[in-house]
């Protein structure tokens, strides 16, 4: 999963990256070339356009100048008559020239032989010496003279031309000039949107601008760098400080300079737009080969992951999944061979899975033959079984002679041997056969405990060992009567095995479990047979096969039982010190007060009537003196129907019934009871007993709510479930009688 | 699965374009406060005014259209001057933005009636001796606007009435008494009239009821010519003015073209026309944000002769041909 995603990563960076570097490289080499030839655009644009604006303004004062020269002709004689025909001339130029205010004609001497004013009153011949004068030198030799921009009350730019007249004249023109027009002139040049023109003087004092302000401010620019920068265009920054780019050019008018400015941002607008033009197609393209290199990458990838998948997949046991490639080249090619490699394993798997199930059908016939045979052979031995266990509880009723007692205790052991063995072989046969549902629930660990130390106290001491059961307040959960078959088994195997010393049982809590420890001072079990010791039949230190030790089915038992519940069973053992068993519990919650009392009332009401059916006549007499000794009125039958006849005499209800299971004629014990349920009560108590151990009959009896008891049925066993379905019945009967 | 990616796809190609174009449309064009100009004026409603169309046609060809992107208080005294003060208080009470006051004594009237609202005056002589200004190049207060040269052409105006009526020896130059620059102007036509060889006699008037009186003791003492300087009061009552002196048959020049244009012979001043025009570019910085006292104070060079040919026929005067050439506006 990891590695496709790296590859699609990695194609997607590879790809990505080559694409995006090469736009970026194309997008950075044009916009550097653009704005190269931009900018060099701009600067040739504006040296044009000063050179333009300087023509322009030189024009302008050249045609005031001409228009100056015009009037300036000579005159034919120098009499009154000529001046005033001049001062006609002079008024008529002060008419159509706007931006001269005053006019004197100095005569070769620079006498001053004629003013004309806009606002002083025309004076003729006054000879006011004008000879020295820069201007009337300058016109004397022959030459237009501009006089350095000076201004009227400080705000009104003037300049003073002196005109030669005419060659063949001696005479000078000086006229004052407002410098306000040349100002319209500028003004009216336009230079993009923001840009503008102005002149200066030689001493870099503003003449005009289309900013009327800065020229009446008297502003001095001299120290403007575009002021001293002659060549072409330059950045620089205006007057205002901002930055523009300049170019000036020189004007006829000898030191005037005009002076073109543009600010940058719109100068070079069209450069920046190209740039951010540039930028939003190459941001475009490099969404477009991210996408692009994304869908490639997957495309290539996706064939690979598919793969990974099937592998997986594969790995996981599906061999019938196939992978889907169809792309066309060497990666479906890979995918074929991969489901072709698929197919094969898959039809290995089958065969081999053939072959189990044959070897496991074969198994499996095997085990059922055994439990048959296990069912079969407990139950042809149960039924003798139980007869004799009944014989000899009735012989201990009676009055014996010593050596009777002695010969009837005897047998009662060996019966009890043989019922113990019996129990571990059917128990392990119903463990294996899965007929046992355990039925957890939570419980004090210390009633198991203490009957432990009853059932074996005794035993321990007979053995001359020291027995010793920690108390413990912990409540497990489990099955309780599973789990004390657990310890009791762990316990007498104990005591089995340990010859000095003692055996102590205690719990430990660990964590949310409870361990129960069963620790002896036996000889040790070796390391390598710590986990033989579970299997069956096998028994430590005993090849001979003493069976008075046991079967050696004990901790079999235990191994079952403790998967059944879900419980950890482990050894600790070193051999010659002993050996610990150590049962890990989960912890229960404790519910003292809903506990009911443990009070177990084995007593049964004299005159109790019970309904015996058993086809056995054997096993019906045993269990008939039994009963009988109990203090139960007892009719014993062969069938349900024999039961219903001989009942009629008591004329009264059977408060038990007690079934074999397997009659007579087919019949079973079931439909016995049935027929006297409806005889007599639909509650009425009942219970089977059978010595099939098959899990069927078990199940029945279950489904129909029936107790069970697997022969031979010891009295002990006997006595607890008559009483106790006695008991239930006559609560029962009570509640029905209060409601 | 591969066909949801390919719309994916497709889909961000086409969006993807959207993200440049997006914030362009985003920008919205906040709703701009309306300027608003008190005009302010000495003689007559500003919507009578030639001079005072001249401004409103210069602000238009500045992007200002009257009730649209620009609004006017409007305020005139009739040369009621002592009204000015009280209409002054109305203007800075409307709190505008900019007060356009054109003679100086509607501009000292507004100046104190505020030291904050910038004010643009016209047909001031002296700014800076009338105390609007500390400089023409820095005026420094809250008033700026364009000075007028008239001052120094009362010398012109009696050669120019010398010229038209060549036999005239004893001219009347009618002031008006608070009008400080015609003390000025009155040197300069004294000093004229001693070098032209011309008698003068100063003519003072009161005031607004004071012209009729003037015009009497003019046609009592039986003058040969008559120099009217320029002045608001004389403006509003220009048509009377013009009147009586026709009446007179009496040689006449006048400090502005509206003089000639109501019927006066001959005016000769500077070019007011030039002043107004000039007047809407100063509302036009002041309203985009320049402080008054920054603005420079202008001073036109354009002058105007004016002649009114009708008149010299109807009182029976011969202009000398020259004259005529000279004018720069010649109303027949």
């Amino acid at each position: 999963m990891s590695a496709a995603r790296t590859l699609y990563r990695k194609y997607t960076v590879l790809i990505g990256g080559f694409v995006i570097g090469a736009l970026f490289l194309a997008g950075l080499v044009q916009a550097y070339f653009s704005y190269r030839d931009s900018r060099a655009a701009v600067s040739a644009l504006t040296q044009e356009k000063a050179l333009v604006a300087a023509t322009r303004i030189d024009d302008y004062v050249k045609g005031i100048v001409e228009q100056i020269a015009w009037v300036t002709l000579p005159m034919r004689d120098l009499g009154e008559q000529a001046l005033l025909q001049r001062r006609f001339e002079y008024r008529n130029l002060l008419k159509q020239v706007p931006a001269v205010t005053d006019i004197r004609q100095l005569n070769r001497l620079g006498g001053e032989e004629l003013l004309v004013s806009r606002t002083e009153l025309d004076v003729i011949a006054s000879g006011t010496d004008y000879s020295n004068d820069a201007g009337f030198v300058a016109a004397r030799a022959g030459a237009l003279h501009f006089s350095p921009v000076y201004f009227r009350k400080g705000t009104e730019p003037f300049t003073r031309v002196a005109v030669p007249t005419r060659p063949g004249a001696e005479t000078v023109a000086l006229a004052d000039i407002s410098l306000k027009f040349v100002w319209e002139s500028v003004s009216r040049i336009e230079f993009g949107r923001t840009g503008y023109a102005y002149v200066i003087d030689s001493t870099g004092r503003l003449i005009a601008h289309p900013d009327l302000k800065l020229v009446l401010q008297n502003s001095d620019f001299s120290q403007l760098a575009q002021i001293r920068a002659r060549n072409g265009a330059v950045l620089a920054q205006s007057h205002a400080g901002t930055n523009v780019i300049a170019a000036s050019a020189p004007m006829g008018v000898p030191g005037w300079t005009v002076v073109v400015e543009q600010p940058i941002a719109e100068a070079y607008g069209p450069v920046y737009a190209s740039l951010t033009r540039l930028g939003v197609i190459a941001a475009l393209s490099l969404v477009l080969a991210s996408l692009g290199a994304l869908v490639i990458a997957r495309r290539i990838a996706a064939p690979v992951k598919a793969l990974e998948t099937g592998a997986i997949r594969l790995a996981a046991g599906r061999l019938d999944y196939r992978v889907r490639v169809e792309t066309g080249d060497e990666l479906q090619m890979l995918a074929d061979q991969f489901n072709a490699m698929a197919g094969s394993l898959s039809q290995s798997r089958e065969v081999l899975e053939q072959k189990i199930e044959e070897r496991t059908r074969d198994l499996a016939l095997a085990n059922q033959a055994k439990s048959r045979f296990l069912a079969a052979a407990s139950h042809d031995l149960r039924q003798p079984m139980h007869a004799l266990g009944l014989f000899v509880a009735q012989l201990r009723g009676k009055p014996l002679l010593a050596e009777q007692r002695r010969l009837v205790d005897r047998i009662d052991a060996s019966v009890s041997a043989i019922g113990a063995l019996l129990d571990s072989l059917l128990d392990i046969s119903r463990l294996d056969a899965g007929a046992v549902a355990p039925e957890i629930g939570d419980f004090p660990v210390n009633s198991l405990l203490s009957r432990m130390e009853d059932e074996f106290m005794q035993a321990a001491q007979e053995k001359g060992l020291r027995f010793h059961v920690v108390p413990s307040r912990a409540w497990v959960s489990s099955d309780p009567v599973l789990l004390e078959r657990i310890v009791t088994n762990l316990v007498s195997n104990a005591l089995r095995y340990t010859r000095r010393g003692g055996v102590i049982v205690g719990c430990r809590r660990h964590g949310a479990k409870l361990r129960i420890l069963v620790c002896d001072t036996g000889r040790g079990i070796p390391a390598a047979e710590q986990q033989r010791i579970f299997a069956e039949f096998y028994q430590l230190a005993n090849p001979e096969h003493d069976r008075s030790q046991g079967l050696g089915l004990g901790l079999a038992i235990v191994d079952r039982l403790a998967r059944l519940l879900s419980h950890h069973v482990e050894v600790r053992s070193k051999e010659g010190t002993g050996s610990t068993f150590i049962v890990t519990v989960p912890r229960g919650t404790s519910c003292e007060a809903t506990q009911p009392a443990r009070a177990v009332d084995t007593g049964i009401p004299r005159g109790t009537l019970v309904a015996l059916i058993d086809d056995d006549a054997l096993v019906r007499d045993g269990m008939r003196g039994l009963l009988s000794d109990w203090g139960c009125d007892v009719v014993a039958a062969a069938s349900a129907a024999e039961a219903v006849h001989g009942l009629a005499a008591h004329n009264r209800p059977p408060d038990l019934v007690v079934s074999d299971y397997r009659l007579r004629d087919g019949s079973t014990g079931i439909h016995a009871i049935g027929q006297l349920r409806t005889t007599y009560s639909a509650d009425l108590p009942a219970f089977l007993i059978s010595g099939d151990t098959s899990g069927g009959v078990l199940r029945e009896a279950e489904t129909e709510g029936l107790h069970l008891l697997t022969k031979p049925v010891t009295p002990l066993k006997l006595r607890a479930l008559l009483s106790q379905l006695l008991k239930t019945r006559r609560a029962g009967t009570q509640l029905r009688a209060i409601s | 699965m591969i066909d949801a990616n390919k719309r994916n796809l497709i889909l961000a190609a086409m969006f993807a374009p959207a993200v440049f174009l997006f914030p362009a449309t985003l920008h919205a064009q906040p709703k701009a406060r309306v300027p608003r100009v008190g005009y302010l004026t000495a003689s007559h409603a500003m919507d009578d005014d030639q001079l005072a169309l001249l401004f409103l046609r210069e602000l238009e060809d500045l992007g200002y259209v009257q009730g649209r992107n620009i609004l006017f208080e409007k305020r005139a005294a009739h040369g009621r001057l002592e009204l000015l003060p009280g209409l002054a208080a109305e203007l800075v009470r409307a709190n505008v933005d900019v007060i356009v006051a054109p003679p100086l004594v509607a501009a000292l009237a507004a100046v104190k009636a505020t030291r904050t609202i910038p004010v643009v005056f016209m047909m001031v002589a002296d700014p800076v001796g009338a105390g609007l200004a500390t400089s023409l190049s820095r005026p420094g207060g809250n008033a700026t606007g364009i000075s007028n040269q008239s001052g120094d052409v009362a010398g012109k105006m009696i050669e120019l009435l010398s010229e038209s009526a060549p036999t005239a020896r004893r001219l009347a130059v009618m002031t008006r008494t608070g009008n400080s620059l015609h003390d000025t102007q009155w040197v300069y036509a004294v000093t004229a009239a001693a070098r032209l060889k011309l008698t003068v006699q100063r003519i003072r008037v009161s005031g607004y009821d004071g012209v009729d009186g003037a015009l009497r003791e003019v046609k009592d003492l039986r003058f040969d010519g008559l120099v009217l300087l320029s002045d608001a009061v004389f403006i509003s009552r220009r048509e009377d003015i013009v009147r009586a002196v026709n009446a007179m048959r009496l040689p006449a020049i006048y400090g502005f073209s509206e003089f000639t244009d109501a019927g006066g012979l001959m005016s000769y001043g500077v070019n007011l026309g030039v002043q107004f025009r000039r007047a809407a570019h100063y509302v036009d910085r002041i309203l985009k944000g320049a402080a008054a006292g920054d603005l420079p104070i202008e001073q036109p060079s354009a002058f105007e002769f004016s002649i009114n040919a009708k008149t010299a026929a109807s009182i029976g005067l011969a202009l000398p041909r020259e004259l005529r050439l000279r004018a720069d506006r010649l109303i027949e």
